[in-house]
């Protein structure tokens, strides 16, 4: 094994530039060509961020849902969809941190509050703290297998949050506006380019999803190698001791 | 599968009792965790001693004291059950893994409900909290259930961590989560029992009917996931 | 307790044994829309964060003296700000409320806007002390061209919230 090894292929090298440039069209984009809203002046700009990291999160809770699954009903038990799984929430957890914390700047600045507790905000504080709990419980450790499947169960319960949190707007009378583009009434309340800034900003988040995504995997593997390892080790000391 | 029924009925009896023979001959839950949540209650007292303010807080208060017992309490129950390996010859015996989580259940809820009650008294005399009739029934409605859904993720969770390292610390981080929507629905219900902040007595039943579905999810998830999770 | 290992049960058919893993499966799910129903239906009221400025007195949970907020349209040509206190009226759905607020309230506060008040009703006047802005999902581009941005001057108290 050398020291030089990396966790990046051809393909994920082009996907991790193509991830790049994209997101800086989209500084450009949310930035400097989209114009400001009538009604919050630039403080709109933080919607290119906040609405494509929600979007992330579901998308990772979503697919640790699928992966958990897949590992339990699949007789092979592969460990990779345990992996992807586990990559997969660590993300997630990010990006609805990244969401809370930009979601109330802009509260701040547009309600005159950093938070509110309406169904929309509260619900999605429990999916971010459920969702801290499951990479808890993917701590405790044990064997790979019982990791697997403490998570799985875990992840399948946790996942039924996402229709909660999206739904409460349209479920309750929230602070929080309801969806704009992903309405049931299908009417769009974007002008022009801030919805396609906003598109944008859901494709290159993706993007960057996707990167961070088969990166963290492969690190996952390469850690749980790691610790193999240093069992089989403990074991040939053990013997070796025992034999002398 | 009656058969299976019935050991599992059997198992959880016996598992219930003796538990609480523990609990009975050792007297943790009197002589550690119930001055423990009677100083917490105090605590809240000394710090949120304003005008109105304790009482109009006081059913978030006996649920937040409720849920840090409780994790001394869980605590508690599974440090029996791992220090001499206890789970794992239950589990070596072929013992129903559903009895065996019914039965720490059934334990757990009991201990929990006897101290709900003491809370209960507590927040009446330091909180200066006064519920009509119909709201004391609201309360023990509000109490039974939240109970059994404590119960069930208590142990559910209990057992998770059961044996791992660095239990003591992980365990309120996976249990807290788990348990918000009990804290949630029972202060809600709570707080239309003892019309705290004006509200109505009527408001509260819908949350004890949330409550009553956490307990059915829990206790279905628990016995379907318990076996597995003590596994390996 | 006998604890001897049992015999594994040979007679139990699959079937049966595929029965049983799906009855708890079953049993969740069922609790799961029990769940759902508790919520969307029954809990409607409790979850909801405000009452709008025609429900205040009306509707339950927005009756009394409790502590309640309540949500309205800031009326053009309504507000007036003096020594700290902010007035207005709110309206929604041809109803209107007197708001007194102490402060200066923040966000994109203006008329025209939906906004939130927390506060009490004394008097016939709500007595609020915490004001936040309700945002709508529409988002405007500034400086469109001037006949947009005329039309909008003319129809901007007239976007109904959801």
């Amino acid at each position: 094994m050398t020291t030089t090894q990396t966790t990046a292929t051809p393909a994920t090298q082009k996907l991790g530039i193509a991830t790049t440039l994209a997101l800086i069209f989209l500084l450009f984009s949310g930035l400097i060509f989209s114009a400001e809203d009538v009604v919050q002046g630039s403080t709109v700009r933080i919607m290119y961020v906040h609405v494509p990291s929600i979007w992330v999160a579901y998308l990772a809770f979503a697919l640790t849902a699928i992966c958990s699954a897949v590992y339990l009903s699949n007789r092979s038990r592969s460990l990779i969809w345990d992996r992807f799984a586990g990559a997969a929430a660590e993300i997630g957890v990010l990006f609805v941190a990244v969401s809370l914390v930009t979601g109330s700047l802009w509260g701040r600045l547009t309600w005159g509050t950093f938070w509110v507790w309406d169904a929309r905000l509260t619900s999605t504080a429990f999916l971010f703290i459920t969702y801290v709990g499951y990479l808890a419980v993917r701590r405790l450790g044990g064997t790979f297998r019982q990791r697997a499947r403490r998570s799985a169960v875990m992840a399948l319960l946790a996942v039924l949050e996402i229709p909660l949190v999206h739904f409460s707007v349209n479920l309750w009378r929230t602070l929080h506006q309801k969806a704009s583009i992903a309405d049931p009434n299908a009417k769009v309340k974007l002008d022009g380019f801030m919805l396609f800034t906003l598109f944008w900003g859901l494709i290159s988040f993706t993007m960057l999803f996707v990167w961070l995504l088969i990166h963290r995997q492969r690190l996952m593997a390469l850690e749980d190698a790691v610790q193999d390892q240093g069992l089989d080790l403990a074991i040939q000391q053990r013997r070796t001791e025992a034999g002398r | 599968m009656t058969s299976r029924m019935q050991t599992a009925r059997r198992v959880s009896v016996a598992v219930a009792r003796k538990d609480l023979r523990i609990e009975w001959n050792s007297k943790v839950l009197l002589n550690q965790v119930a001055p423990f949540s009677l100083v917490i209650m105090i605590m809240f007292a000394f710090a949120l001693d304003n005008e109105g303010i304790l009482q109009r807080v006081a059913p978030g208060l006996l649920w937040l004291a409720t849920l840090f017992s409780m994790l001394v309490i869980v605590q508690r129950s599974f440090a029996v059950e791992t220090a001499d390996g206890a789970l794992d010859a239950l589990r070596v015996a072929g013992t129903e893994p559903v009895g065996i989580f019914i039965g720490k259940s059934l334990a757990l809820m009991v201990q929990l409900f006897a101290l709900e009650l003491m809370l209960l008294a507590i927040a009446l005399v330091l909180y200066t909290v006064e519920p009509t009739a119909m709201g004391y029934a609201e309360t023990f409605a509000t109490m039974a259930v939240a109970t059994i859904g404590l119960g069930f993720v208590g142990t559910l969770y209990g057992g998770l961590g059961a044996g791992a390292r660095g239990r003591e610390t992980l365990l309120p981080l996976l249990l807290l989560p788990a348990v918000a929507p009990v804290l949630i629905g029972a202060t809600r219900a709570t707080e239309a029992a003892f019309g705290s902040g004006g509200a109505q007595s009527s408001e509260g039943w819908p949350w004890i009917g949330l409550l009553a579905v956490f307990a059915g999810v829990f206790g279905a998830v628990g016995a379907l996931a318990f076996g597995p999770m003590i596994e390996e | 307790m006998d604890l001897t290992p049992r015999p594994i049960a040979d007679a139990e058919s699959r079937a049966q044994r595929q029965r049983r893993r799906w009855v708890p499966i079953v049993i969740v799910a069922l609790a799961l829309a029990a769940g759902g129903v508790v919520v969307t239906q029954f809990l409607t009221s409790a979850i909801d964060y405000y009452c709008n400025v025609d429900e205040v007195g009306v509707r339950d949970g927005c009756v009394g003296q409790r502590r309640i907020r309540v949500q309205g349209i800031v009326l053009e040509n309504s507000l007036q700000q003096a020594d700290g206190v902010t007035e207005f009226m709110m309206s929604f759905n041809n109803k209107t409320l007197q708001v007194r607020y102490q402060g200066d309230p923040g966000g994109v506060f203006q008329e025209c806007i939906p906004v939130v008040a927390h506060g009490r009703v004394v008097d016939g006047i709500f007595d609020s002390d915490r004001i936040e802005v309700k945002h709508t999902n529409q988002y405007v581009e500034k400086n469109k061209s001037r006949f947009d941005e005329a039309t909008k001057e003319t129809a901007a108290c007239s976007q109904s919230p959801e």
